[in-house]
């Protein structure tokens, strides 16, 4: 393993002793030849005893657990505290369920916002199409007039002959 | 921490008995505010966590079917409420206290003040760099102890973005230290 690697793992693997028995051994053998990787190990193990020694603040106030008990023992009759426990109680039993149909709405809303130039497109190309059309038949119709008088459209010819 | 919370003192909190439950709060509220006070860094929004925690779990001991442990199910509500917190603290410049707190006790500055001093240690200078979601990680890992496993459980995210997250924070940690 190049140095890269195992710096990977130990920042994460190695330091949390998640790494299996065989990376640990390929692990150690490269930190045994490896000066800038023992010195990176040193860096992690720093850190990490430095974070370890922020050692809680023991129990929380007395008061904490008064507040606790009084809520139990008195439950607000308000709407407002009962709307919050329901939506407080729906969000932490529902969340997957809400994260799915969030993905499936934005899903919908994806297609409906690719899918909507292609209809403005079609649209457009039939209206121009009826258009294009109209004008033939206001044409055919200007001509039938002008050559009602001859033989090249009888009595009784249906425009759409025409067309 | 008191006597060990075993499925029998479980199912006399979630009937209602109030000894039980209280048991139950001096075994956990330690840990709680421990896990609170690194996430939110404020001693006063450490303790609304833990009432937001302990009536979270007093509401929900009823659908508490044992399927996970009690403590990875704590370590759960009280990461999200500690988000929680962190998000209306970003929208509200103050915090709603509950009833019972007096703001005016003078043991209160006492006990800030040693907090503060606490709070200002390098550690949680360190700390402080991390984005939430790392620094829940990081925290349930090198604070608490718990596996990768056990971290994708209690956050329920899968195990490689624990992995991800625990390494993004440890890089962090190192930059700001100077050390990468």
């Amino acid at each position: 393993m190049k140095c890269q690697q195992i710096q990977d793992r130990l920042l994460t693997d190695l330091a949390d002793a998640e790494l299996s028995v065989t990376d640990k051994l390929v692990v150690d053998e490269h930190l045994a030849g490896c000066s800038v990787c023992r010195a990176f190990l040193a860096s992690v193990q720093e850190v990490d005893a430095q974070i370890a020694a922020v050692d809680g603040s023991g129990m929380p106030p007395e008061r904490v657990w008064e507040n606790i008990r009084y809520k139990i023992e008195h439950p607000s009759h308000s709407f407002r505290e009962k709307a919050r426990n329901w939506l407080d109680g729906l969000w932490l039993n529902f969340r997957p369920a809400f994260a799915s149909t969030g993905m499936v709405f934005a899903a919908l809303l994806g297609v409906i916002v690719l899918a909507s130039p292609v209809l403005v497109q079609k649209e457009r190309a039939l209206a121009k199409a009826d258009h294009e059309m109209l004008l033939q038949l206001a044409y055919v119709g200007d001509e039938g007039i002008s050559l009602s008088g001859t033989d090249r459209i009888g009595e009784g010819t249906f425009v759409e002959d025409l067309l | 921490m008191g006597p060990d919370i075993d499925d029998e003192m479980i199912g006399r909190a979630r009937e209602g008995d109030m000894a039980a439950f209280e048991a139950i709060y001096r075994y956990y509220a330690g840990m709680v505010y421990r896990v609170a006070l690194k996430m939110v860094m404020r001693s006063q929004d450490a303790e609304e966590v833990v009432q937001l925690v302990f009536l979270a779990v007093h509401r929900g001991l009823a659908g508490f079917g044992g399927d996970a442990a009690l403590r990875t199910w704590i370590y759960r509500i009280t990461i999200n409420c500690s988000l929680n917190v962190l998000k209306k603290r970003k929208t509200f410049r103050e915090v709603a206290w509950e009833e019972g707190f007096d703001p005016e006790d003078p043991r209160q500055d006492a006990r800030a003040a040693v907090e503060n001093e606490a709070l200002q240690s390098k550690a949680t200078a360190l700390l402080a760099e991390l984005n939430p979601d790392q620094k829940a990680c990081l925290l349930l890992r090198a604070q608490e102890g718990l596996s990768y496993d056990e971290i994708a459980r209690t956050l329920n995210i899968n195990i490689n973005t624990v992995r991800t997250r625990i390494k993004r924070a440890r890089e962090v940690l190192l930059r700001k230290k100077g050390l990468l």
